[in-house]
């Protein structure tokens, strides 16, 4: 994170960056045209002065040959003085124009028209001469100066030959030099186009990163908010960040991630506690109900509590009446009777091991096999290893009157109902079977009374199906399970399953069966 | 920011370069310590080529001064003024005997400036030297090679039919045309031959069509041609296609591609071909070698000269022709 900060400039330094980039191109680009400018004019200026020097230079010789011949006429001392001026000139010129860098032919006939100057000097000093050596001009004088004059004039002839020759070089270099300044003229125009389109191209290259870097972060910061404004807060809805943005678009969706996710959280925490509200009120709910079964259990029971002081007393006093007749049979189901009694005042709303429970089931057996003789048997199939596990109590009961009630209480002959507890050592459960050979139910009303039992529903004014089932759910956290088993004309079985493997562990023997 | 300064150092670059590129060439003038003139005709193309060459090679600056026709006194002229330009040296050609030609030429000999003759002598011009052909020599060889064309043709027989030749020069007056017409006819002593005309055409290219057919005309019974005028040589062929004239043997002087493709067709016999580049180059370096020595030397330096016949490598010879094209004075 560092490192990609440490590329990464703000944007202003950006800006700056390239503002300062195109003003500096800018300015130099100018000075290179400006100069590049400066020297083509500078060439061209240079050849005007040549060609003005060169026609400076017929222009002397021009009217230096005039004074010759006004000279050569008038022989006046002045203009001879101009002649000599002219002369002076024009071999300064001269020299300059030998100085141009031209043409080497340009050059040689500089040379050569050096020397022809020098010789038409020297025909004009003949004349000069021989004017001031002749006091008097005679014809003959004359005549010879007539001749120094043709001389002269021959070699201005050759002159102006020369100097034609010359202009034409002249002419023809700076043509040259024109064409070769046009051509290095295209090939700089085709150069400044070229780095023009570069820096534009680069420019643009910048320009792009710099929307690219600001603008792209700035969108997806836009539609983000747009996402969130017509969808709910997700997940997963940060901004990703780029990599290459300025370091402000960086913090900005880095904030925005952040409060992204607080608010995320938040949601999160406030859902979270609402579903814990609502599972605490179902819980309380469930308490509630299950407060209101007990306390009608407990009513229930303190209703029973009345009765069993009269039960009791009364159960006294028959006990010691049979006592008194010697009926010791109903002295011992009158002990049974009690005992089955206290158990069920002493342990309504408590739990009991299974054995104890098994005991008084034991009780609740012996009594109903007086009451119904060899009509119904009873059995018992015991397997003690899980029997110290904890139950609530009045379980088994309930479950062995439904049999006798619904199942076998009608059957005349032959009736059984039997009694088993399996220890599952694989599933690591306990099973407590009741079962008869009874009339049997339909489908139909086995579904209804599945479906009463695990409402726990109470259809009577009994501990039922539902109250055993609610109550073992209760107190094995859900782990416990209750199954019925019907079929018409083959009896009814019920089921309970129990986990118990912490209880087997600590099992070191078994009651016996 | 680095981009853009490696961009300014590349643009700096490519502008030195170019203004490099574009620069106008220095002068070397020490090359003109020596000044030459050559005064010549246009056409003496080869000639100035050699000069030209030699004053590369030798540091040298001849100006060429070219003629459209070749007037004396135009050429004389241009000697004098050559000499007031107090050159180091004149090359030309000699030829016409002018009076102008040789009082300009003697002026140029007085004022001190070497002159030296190409192509063409004139030994009573004062001239220092003649680099030339021996035109004696190449007439004569010209001869040998019309005698020994007749002979094969004929047989080995020792006899040979009877030659009448006609004879084709600018001008007699001409040392180089007199000199190969001397050297023909010395080469013809011993043939049984006979000269039907000497026509004198002067290089005219009007009066070379005129005066052949008329030559032709009246005297039939020619049926060999010498031809010592290369303007001449060119124009022959035409003109022998149009008076069908075809059985006519011709020995001419000269090179051009009408030449060659007459010698080619059969139509000519054979050609004199001068080396005229080594006139030209031969020249400067006589001038250079003697520059400032006195004067008074009268030198003659032959140069060689080929005869050129049906199998002349024409391509090989015109490839050595095409060269830097030359700078005329035009006068």
């Amino acid at each position: 994170m560092v490192s990609v900060l440490k590329h990464n400039r703000s944007i202003r330094t950006r800006l700056l960056i390239f503002f300062v980039e195109t003003v500096a191109v800018s300015l130099v680009m100018a000075l290179v045209s400006v100069g590049f400018y400066s020297t083509s004019r500078s060439d061209y200026e240079e050849n005007t002065e040549k060609m003005l020097l060169l026609n400076t230079f017929y222009t002397d010789l021009e009217q230096m040959n005039q004074d010759v011949y006004a000279y050569t006429l008038g022989g006046d001392e002045q203009i001879y003085q101009e002649i000599d001026q002219g002369c002076t000139q024009i071999r300064g010129t001269l020299k300059e124009l030998s100085g141009l860098e031209v043409s080497l032919r340009f050059y040689r006939d500089i040379r050569d028209l050096e020397q022809l100057f020098s010789n038409y000097v020297e025909s004009i000093s003949r004349i000069y001469d021989h004017s001031y050596l002749c006091e008097q001009m005679t014809i003959g004088s004359k005549q010879i100066i007539n001749k120094y004059y043709d001389g002269t004039q021959n070699l201005y002839n050759m002159i102006q030959m020369e100097f034609k020759n010359l202009y034409d070089q002249l002419l023809t270099h700076i043509s040259q030099v024109k064409l070769l300044l046009f051509k290095k003229h295209t090939v700089y125009l085709g150069n400044l186009l070229t780095v023009i389109l570069v820096v534009l191209v680069y420019m643009s290259r910048q320009i792009r990163s710099i929307s690219y870097r600001v603008l792209r972060p700035v969108q997806a910061l836009t539609e983000n908010a747009r996402e969130i404004e017509q969808k709910e807060l997700g997940m997963n809805q940060c901004v990703v960040q780029e990599p290459d943005a300025d370091s402000e678009m960086q913090v900005l969706i880095e904030v925005y991630n952040s409060m992204i996710q607080r608010i995320q959280a938040q949601i999160r925490t406030i859902q979270e506690n609402a579903s814990m509200a609502q599972r605490l009120k179902d819980r309380e709910m469930e308490n509630l109900r299950i407060s209101n079964l007990l306390r009608t259990s407990e009513l229930r029971a303190l209703q029973m509590q009345i009765n069993p002081h009269f039960l009791f007393n009364t159960l006294n006093m028959i006990s010691q009446t049979a006592y008194m007749e010697n009926a010791e049979q109903t002295m011992e189901l009158l002990g049974k009777t009690a005992s089955l009694l206290r158990y069920t005042l002493d342990h309504a709303d408590k739990s009991v091991t299974l054995s104890r429970e098994l005991e008084m089931l034991g009780n609740y057996v012996e009594l109903q096999e007086c009451r119904f003789g060899e009509r119904i048997r009873f059995s018992f199939d015991l397997d003690e290893r899980f029997h110290q596990l904890q139950v609530p109590s009045m379980i088994l009961q309930p479950l062995v009157e439904n049999a006798l009630s619904h199942g076998v209480g009608m059957k005349t002959s032959g009736a059984e109902v039997r009694i088993r507890t399996a220890y599952e050592e694989e599933l690591q459960r306990g099973v407590i079977e009741i079962s008869d050979n009874g009339d049997g139910m339909t489908e139909e009303t086995l579904e209804q009374v599945r479906r009463e039992m695990r409402k726990g529903e109470q259809v009577e004014q009994k501990i039922g199906l539902g109250n055993v089932y609610r109550r073992l759910q209760l107190v094995f956290d859900g782990q416990a399970d209750m199954e019925l088993f019907s079929m018409p004309g083959a009896g009814t079985r019920v089921c309970i399953s129990l986990p118990c493997a912490a209880i087997v562990k600590e099992e070191t023997g078994g009651e016996g069966n | 920011m680095k981009k853009y300064g490696i961009l300014l150092v590349l643009e700096l670059l490519f502008l030195g370069m170019v203004s490099w590129y574009f620069r106008q060439p220095e002068i070397e003038k020490e090359k003109a310590a020596y000044r030459f003139s050559f005064i010549c005709p246009m056409t003496w193309e080869e000639t100035a080529r050699g000069i030209m060459a030699a004053d590369d090679a030798l540091d040298t600056n001849t100006k060429c001064i070219g003629f459209q026709n070749l007037n004396p006194k135009r050429r004389a002229d241009a000697i004098w003024s050559a000499v007031f330009a107090d050159v180091d040296g004149i090359i030309t050609a000699g030829g016409s005997d002018s009076e102008e030609l040789l009082e300009a030429m003697k002026g140029a000999k007085k004022a001190g400036i070497p002159v030296v003759l190409v192509e063409s002598d004139l030994s009573s011009s004062g001239r220092s030297c003649y680099i030339g052909t021996d035109h004696r020599a190449a007439g004569m060889q010209a001869g040998r090679e019309l005698v020994k064309a007749v002979e094969e043709s004929e047989g080995t027989s020792k006899t040979i039919p009877r030659l009448r030749i006609g004879i084709i020069v600018s001008q007699l007056k001409d040392e180089n045309q007199a000199a190969r017409v001397e050297g023909f006819r010395e080469a013809l002593r011993d043939v049984d031959a006979s000269e039907a005309q000497v026509l004198e055409c002067e290089s005219d290219r009007m009066k070379i069509r005129k005066l052949v057919k008329s030559m032709l005309r009246e005297n039939p019974d020619i049926n060999a041609l010498f031809c010592a005028d290369e303007t001449a040589s060119e124009l022959l062929g035409g003109v022998l296609e149009d008076c069908g004239r075809g059985d006519i043997k011709v020995i001419c002087f000269g090179m051009s591609e009408l030449i060659c493709r007459s010698l080619q067709e059969g139509q000519y016999l054979a050609s004199v071909v001068e080396e005229s580049y080594q006139q030209g180059y031969q020249a400067v370096e006589y001038l250079k070698m003697n520059f400032k020595r006195s004067m008074g030397q009268d030198e003659i330096v032959y140069t060689g000269f080929e005869i050129a016949g049906a199998d002349f490598d024409f391509e090989s010879w015109e490839q050595k022709q095409k060269g830097e094209a030359v700078e005329w004075y035009l006068y």
